[in-house]
């Protein structure tokens, strides 16, 4: 995988160690372990983050995770500025 | 940006989160977990585990805490970040950031390229959690973890 965002590493004592690249989902932050090819790609890819996809999240509509973390932060702001814990 | 590493252990649960990693209840900040290590140190069987890390939206009851140890001496934890172990109540799971099945055999390492890390929110309580769904066996697991405190 060109640029991988991440490497999975897997030691047994049963044969050889399992070794791939992953990516991280660029909408939920979820890890991908990426086969070497010819096997297909997990995932899909968004033309918006111009990233790469888990598979949950290839139908859905473009929301970077950024986006997610910045809603959630607020969200708990606001309830801590209304007295909720 | 300083830089942590702490492990978390207790005997397999199917139930209950080997460890977990949240924003503290105040003065919280993001954290990226960037390396990942499972494992199991009891004596040698096959057993099957499924290793999961969750996302998670409450901190749960930790058996203990342990703390955060800077990768560089000169860093010092401000807090941001709690780390818990062997809990008695599980923090509340929410999305499964990976899955992994293990012979107890094996040991898992994960490590990512900047850019690729897995973010706790700096939002009270929330954070990422290891568990064992599936434990063949109810022995010693320990998880390793990493991570750079924005």
């Amino acid at each position: 995988m060109r640029r991988p965002q991440g490497y999975l590493i897997i030691t047994s004592p049963y044969g050889a160690d399992l070794e791939c690249d992953t990516f991280t989902c660029v909408h939920c932050n979820t890890i991908v372990p990426v086969q070497p090819a010819p096997a297909p790609m997990p995932g899909g890819f968004c033309g918006m983050c111009r990233s790469f996809v888990c598979d949950s999240c290839a139908d859905k509509e473009c929301t970077p995770f950024e986006k997610q973390l910045e809603a959630w932060e607020a969200k708990d702001r606001a309830r801590r500025s209304m007295g909720f814990k | 940006m300083a830089k942590f590493g702490v492990t978390m252990q207790r005997t397999a649960s199917t139930t209950l989160a080997t460890g977990s990693l949240t924003a503290a209840a105040s003065s919280m900040r993001r954290a990226k977990v960037y390396d990942l290590m499972f494992g199991s140190e009891a004596t040698p069987a096959d057993n099957a585990f499924l290793w999961q890390v969750q996302r998670c939206t409450t901190a749960g009851t930790a058996g203990t805490n342990p703390t955060p140890l800077a990768l560089d001496s000169a860093d010092s934890l401000a807090t941001t970040i709690v780390a818990g172990q062997a809990h008695t109540v599980d923090p509340t799971g929410a999305t499964v950031l990976m899955s992994i099945g293990l012979n107890q055999r094996a040991t898992f390492r994960w490590v990512a390229a900047p850019g690729g890390e897995l973010v706790i929110p700096a939002t009270a309580s929330n954070g990422i959690k290891f568990e064992t769904p599936t434990a063949g066996g109810l022995v010693s697991v320990t998880v390793t973890a990493h991570f750079d405190e924005q």
